[in-house]
């Protein structure tokens, strides 16, 4: 398995559902978004082969792996362990999801159980290593008018623009239609919310759009 | 170029940017607070990332990182 194939291969084990490799078009990428939001998988045809072979490979190396014994928690429950992830507290699960904390410790007993752990650290461990089912994708989400909502992150390697320093963050919305692209504040004179991190060492193509 | 990405996103009305950065720490606070559908990086060395991963994001792009 080559560099490139590893790196796929880390992706997917790590949940992404996409993969695009640098020469991909701008068209490619918006392709891309497009499909992952319909629960398609998008992969480079050339990095296919490595992802049959490991599956095969896994298959002959645990032939009587039980999928039943990945735990199957609700969305609430997925946003509870996200939560605990992060280490609140139920006091703070509870405020942050609007729930009692009563509720909150119902909730957390029985992820402990389904799970079948003893401590909340455990349960984030486990639900880790056996990864979560993931919520069906209602096929009705292609048709809607509603536009798909997704965040651009790059590794912050950049060149910082406005004097920020390398890495920073400040939360850049758009906000429908009143945000054109040629008003869309890019500087930190501009006003509110801008972003400071600047290339993702990754620039589409953009002929023929 | 994140820009040219935002730019290129903003000309398609079926999506919306709702967000971007680095990866600076507590970023990933800001992606799950933004409800997105779909998140788009190019780099999975971030110290956020496993919290993400058992978020309902479950949607991710991964654009290959050079």
């Amino acid at each position: 398995m080559d560099s490139d194939e590893e790196q796929f291969m880390a992706a997917v084990r790590s949940g992404v559902t996409g993969y695009l490799l640098q020469d991909a078009s701008a068209s490619d990428v918006v392709a891309a978004v497009r499909a992952v939001f319909r629960g398609e998988a998008v992969c480079p045809p050339q990095l296919c082969s490595a992802l049959f072979r490991f599956v095969a490979q896994t298959a002959r190396a645990m032939p009587l792996q039980n999928s039943a014994s990945r735990p199957d928690l609700t969305l609430r429950q997925q946003q509870l362990v996200t939560l605990v992830a992060k280490g609140l507290t139920n006091k703070e699960i509870a405020s942050h999801l609007n729930l009692s904390e009563f509720t909150v410790r119902n909730h957390i007993h029985r992820i402990l159980k389904q799970v079948d752990v003893g401590s909340r650290g455990e349960a984030v461990e486990a639900i880790r290593a056996h990864g979560l089912r993931h919520r069906s994708i209602k096929t009705s989400r292609a048709s809607s008018t509603a536009p798909t909502r997704f965040w651009l992150c790059d590794s912050g390697l950049a060149t910082p623009r406005c004097g920020a320093r390398r890495g920073s963050f400040v939360l850049d919305v758009l906000e429908s239609e009143e945000n054109t692209p040629a008003e869309k504040p890019t500087d930190c004179k501009a006003g509110r919310k801008n972003l400071l991190v600047g290339p993702l060492g990754f620039e589409p193509r953009t002929n023929g759009l | 170029m994140r820009e040219a990405l935002v730019r290129l996103f903003c000309k398609r009305s079926d999506l919306l940017v709702v967000g971007q950065s680095g990866h600076a720490e507590g970023t990933g606070r800001h992606v799950l607070d933004s409800h997105c559908d779909v998140l788009v990086f190019d780099s999975l060395q971030t110290e956020w990332l496993p919290a993400i991963l058992l978020s309902p994001v479950e949607t991710m792009l991964l654009l290959e990182p050079s």
